[in-house]
């Protein structure tokens, strides 16, 4: 297994340099936004995910314009609408 | 895809499978919705639903009031039967249909599907049993 490490201009706080995988890889089972292409919003917890960037998650909110419109128990994205995917502090009012 | 494999990784389609012969909610682009049985699934998210309702969202302004009228419009349902499949097979997968696919094609193992009760054949495995009729 022979990872390209990214270089980085100068030592930040973090003590090891990842690729994209290794934070695909690290934020499994966190809660997360999905943002997609069409501006529509996800967030829950990340099940699982792959290199196209097809996601799986649960206790999944739908966001449109900032309302949240939907809820799902278990949802699944593909990976070309997704535009980004980023880890969030979120306090779930519901419990895990 | 160089695929760095721990076993205990799933797939988010592994997902998916669990899912076949369930009701599932599908949301297209187009603000189109399809509620329907999962029958066979592949990589690329092609699909085969039964059952299936697909329900189109429109919102117009209404010019004096810019009001938002929403309206959801029912476009199929249907129960399985073959003409039916047949004549609205295209309308219904062409929009998560995959270029290779014909649909006449898709059609046909959607009825050999449906008829044979066969409910977890992925659509690779449909393509082979066509090119068995060949």
């Amino acid at each position: 297994m022979q990872k390209k490490k990214m270089s980085t201009g100068g030592e930040k706080g973090s003590t090891t340099t990842k690729t994209p995988a290794d934070f695909l890889k690290s934020i499994r089972g966190r809660p997360v936004v999905v943002k997609l292409n069409s501006g529509v919003d996800y967030r829950g917890i990340l099940a699982c995910l792959d290199g196209y960037m097809n996601i799986a998650m649960e206790q999944t909110e739908e966001y449109v314009n900032g309302q949240l419109k939907n809820k799902y128990g278990d949802a699944f994205i593909r990976g070309n609408n997704v535009l980004y995917i980023s880890t969030t502090k979120r306090t779930l009012a519901d419990g895990a | 895809m160089a695929s760095e494999e721990e076993s205990a990784v799933k797939e988010p389609l592994d997902l998916i499978r669990l899912s076949l012969d369930e009701r599932i909610y599908v949301k297209l682009r187009s603000d189109r919705e399809l509620r329907g049985k999962l029958h066979a699934y592949d990589q690329h998210l092609n699909m085969i639903l039964g059952d299936v309702e697909e329900i189109v969202t429109t919102v117009e302004i209404d010019d004096e009031t810019y009001e938002e009228i929403v309206r959801e419009e029912l476009l199929l349902v249907f129960g399985g039967r073959l003409e039916i499949l047949h004549q609205k097979a295209s309308h219904i997968l062409c929009s998560t249909m995959h270029r290779h696919f014909d649909m006449a094609l898709l059609a046909f193992t959607a009825h050999w599907l449906l008829s044979a009760q066969c409910l977890s054949y992925s659509l690779e495995e449909m393509v082979s049993y066509w090119c068995l009729l060949l």
